[in-house]
């Protein structure tokens, strides 16, 4: 009998001729986090489940919980392997049901033949099974609706597995499956949710962030590089290109019209963060927008920002309440990091009343007060880029 | 990058004596509790900065505890003496300066049931009326800092030990000393006036998680931290002999050399006169009626002292904002009690000096505030 984690694969399930690209994507995201758990893992993949095996050093506790970050996986469970007979499968249940129960009440067995030549009909496994979870543990009765637990036997081709029914998995796709894009990341709340949710889809990152200093600090740098590094755990790898913008804040602040700052910057933005997409082989940019937040992101607002970028904007939180940010935020743990006090570039010379109805034209008229190609370059100049993850 | 450090009400740099006495002592890993020789030879080394620490402070070895930092000393003394005298009185009288050590434990004695009465320290003064009056009634206990942590204003405890005695109210004086302990040149006025001080390692050039507690004798604190009795049974846990062994060093090496406060004042002086010649009206600096030494409060108009740090920072020197301007964080309780509006709360800076710091730095100081004067501010927008 032997301690196993298994990885049951989420829609990437429903691919037909090119399923074998997902399968890979998935299986180095997985060899890439357990490099970071003690012990040698093995894996071992037949049926739409992957079967984590680790050797007798292996921390099975940090596999699990690193292996409920991978995207592409619906659920993950952690059980035991033992010998496809009904024998060592009854011991294997004594062993093991308080871990699989963990103090349920009310717990179903579930029973799944992949080989059909096993003696016992599915109903029959359950039912025996059942019998010694009854005999053997206190205080746990069976519910067929609506189980605390269900426990679960998959006799396979080769052993049967056992576990506790399992956890719900990362979901989406594997991170990669679905091309590069770049993150606009700073240290808020909404950002490294959009990343998190462009990533969920099979994206692959990487991040750039807008700082002005001295009017940002340092402090403020290391929370957005805490972020990024959050946002790795499940992204995988990210480069996080800092860019400073303190000239072209500096050069608006005598020339052009205060309400407009923020529309000006964020168009600033979106060009260089478009110009190092394209540097760096992303095909589009991600954003934490969402409609009608603040002042730069009403409709006319977005459009105007929009307008300057030749690849295309996600903006998976366009459509969610900041209520419903901030869960996702504190789900994945960014939340606590973005609360931490530290001036973001886009506040430093934010206007009193900015223009919340603004034309293209408008600010096409104000950016030739601007060397708007010089100041980019100035910019891009400025960029420094850090590895994570 | 040169590295200038004008943050010393933050933390101290270690001196050589600490430094040198943390390694010695770290040698010396026995217990102090143990009683074979190591363990012996450990309590020893304790027993000797306990007495450096008790010189330094004037008052006897058999009064001062050590404890895990000063901000566990005024906790200690606050609850403990307002709760052992719960029976006389359920009134406290403090100020509206307090650092958040002592604040917060009155705070949750208000909820406790205790009456709080905070006196104003506007100007960077407590008006005796206003405490004569406070004193009118029975109460429990005084509890007033030596000097404040961002202003620097330095409170007569003098005057608050007189008004305590002729009132006969029959208060406890607990004074938080962290910043006030050997910056002051009557250095026994702690204890002559206070039946409990607190002070801290820390900011006399020793380490963090350290600080100290004197009691007078009479007056029985209940433990918070219970176990083996430590700190005879004040304060239970292992004693950290190296840390306590470089506290007791440093502290040493300050009684040796009262002229630093003399030296410290010089450069602050220097600084304050270098400030206002070179940046004239766009700089005002706060001058408590009394003040330590080391302490210099300034604000420069229409620039966030966030963004001036920054400055100053990416340049190699650090000082303190005097409140973190983010709209994220509450402007400064202490300097809106000083009596500061918000909008020059979010401009005031804390430079802070030491023993160390020399005219040089102070130049470069002035020369980047200078500089950080220019930048644009929000509000100018």
């Amino acid at each position: 009998m032997k301690e196993i984690i298994l990885l049951k694969y989420g829609e990437m399930v429903l691919k037909g001729l090119n399923r074998g690209y997902f399968d890979n994507l998935l299986l180095k995201r997985v060899r890439n986090l357990l490099k970071e758990v003690d012990g040698r893992f093995t894996l071992d993949y037949s049926q739409s489940t992957l079967c984590i095996r680790g050797d007798d050093n292996a921390d099975f506790y940090k596999a699990f919980s690193q292996m409920k970050k991978v995207f592409g996986v619906a659920t993950v469970c952690r059980g035991v392997e033992c010998e496809k007979n009904m024998d060592a499968i009854k011991r294997s249940l004594l062993e093991n049901g308080a871990d699989f129960l963990q103090g349920a009440k009310t717990f179903k067995c579930v029973a799944r033949r992949s080989d059909k030549s096993f003696p016992l009909t599915s109903p029959q496994i359950c039912a025996e099974c059942g019998d010694i979870i009854l005999e053997s543990f206190d205080g746990v009765s069976v519910n067929v609706i609506n189980p605390d637990v269900s426990v679960t036997i998959e006799i396979r081709d080769k052993s049967a597995f056992l576990h506790g029914g399992g956890e719900k998995g990362a979901g989406g796709m594997p991170v990669g499956s679905n091309g590069n894009a770049l993150l606009l990341l700073s240290g808020g709340i909404d950002s490294p949710v959009a990343g998190y949710m462009a990533a969920k889809r099979g994206v692959a990152l990487d991040a750039v962030y807008f700082e002005s200093p001295p009017y940002t600090s340092e402090a403020a740098r290391e929370k957005v590089i805490s972020l990024a590094r959050k946002l790795s755990e499940y992204s995988g790898r990210i480069y996080l290109h800092c860019v400073s913008v303190t000239e072209i804040q500096q050069t608006m602040t005598g020339l052009c019209e205060i309400r407009l700052f923020t529309l000006l910057l964020r168009r600033f933005m979106v060009r260089i963060a478009e110009r190092i997409a394209n540097e760096i082989g992303a095909s589009a940019l991600v954003t934490g927008e969402s409609i009608g937040q603040v002042a730069s992101q009403t409709i006319m607002s977005i459009a105007v920002t929009n307008s300057v970028a030749g690849i295309p904007i996600f903006r998976p939180c366009i459509g969610l309440d900041k209520e419903e940010i901030v869960v996702r935020a504190r789900s994945i743990g960014t939340f606590d990091i973005s609360g931490l006090p530290y001036e973001d570039c886009c506040t430093v010379f934010t206007p009193k009343h900015p223009n919340t109805r603004p034309t293209e034209d408008l600010l096409v008229e104000e950016e030739k007060k601007l060397d708007v190609e010089g100041l980019v370059e100035r910019a891009l100049k400025s960029r420094k880029h850090i590895k994570i993850g | 990058m040169q590295e200038i450090y004008l943050d010393s009400a933050a933390t101290t740099r270690p001196c050589r004596a600490a430094l040198d006495a943390v390694t010695a002592a770290a040698e010396e890993y026995g217990n102090p509790s143990s009683t074979h020789f190591k363990g012996i030879a450990a309590k020893r080394i304790i027993d000797r900065a306990r007495a450096q620490v008790a010189t330094a402070l004037g008052c006897s070895e058999e009064r001062l505890f050590f404890t895990g930092s000063g901000t566990e000393a005024n906790n200690q003394a606050v609850i403990g003496a307002a709760r052992a005298k719960k029976r006389h009185s359920s009134i406290i009288v403090s100020t509206d300066g307090e650092h958040p050590s002592v604040e917060m434990p009155l705070r949750f004695l208000e909820e406790e049931g205790h009456r709080v009465i905070r006196l104003s320290t506007k100007g960077g003064k407590i008006d005796p009326d206003e405490l004569r009056n406070a004193l009118t009634q029975k109460v429990a206990l005084v509890s007033v800092m030596r000097a404040n942590n961002e202003t620097g204003a330095l409170y007569d405890i003098a005057m608050v030990r007189r008004e305590i005695d002729t009132s006969g109210c029959g208060a406890l004086f607990h004074c938080d000393a962290v910043q006030g302990f050997m910056k002051t040149t009557d250095r026994n006025a702690l204890v002559r006036n206070c039946d409990m001080v607190t002070i801290s390692a820390h900011k006399v050039n020793a380490f963090k998680g350290c600080g100290a507690l004197y009691v007078q004798n009479g007056i029985n604190l209940p433990a918070y931290i219970l176990g083996g009795g430590q700190e005879r049974g004040s304060r239970s846990g292992t004693e950290s002999t190296p840390v306590l062994a470089a506290f007791g060093a440093a502290c040493a090496e300050w009684t040796a050399n009262r002229d630093r406060i003399e030296y410290i004042t010089g450069l602050r002086d220097y600084t304050e006169n270098k400030i206002e010649e070179s940046l004239g009206d766009r700089v005002v600096i706060h001058r408590p009626a009394e003040r330590i030494c080391g302490i210099l409060s300034i604000l420069l108009k229409g620039v966030k002292s966030e963004v001036a740090l920054n400055l100053l920072s990416s340049e190699g020197i650090c000082v303190s904002a005097g409140s973190a301007c983010s709209a994220h964080k509450k402007e400064s309780r202490v300097l809106t009690a000083y009596g500061l509006k918000k909008s020059e709360i979010d401009n005031a800076l804390r430079i802070s000096f030491c023993y160390t710091n020399n005219r040089e730095e102070s130049d470069m100081l002035v020369a980047l505030l200078k500089r950080a004067a220019g930048l644009t501010d929000r509000n100018r927008i």
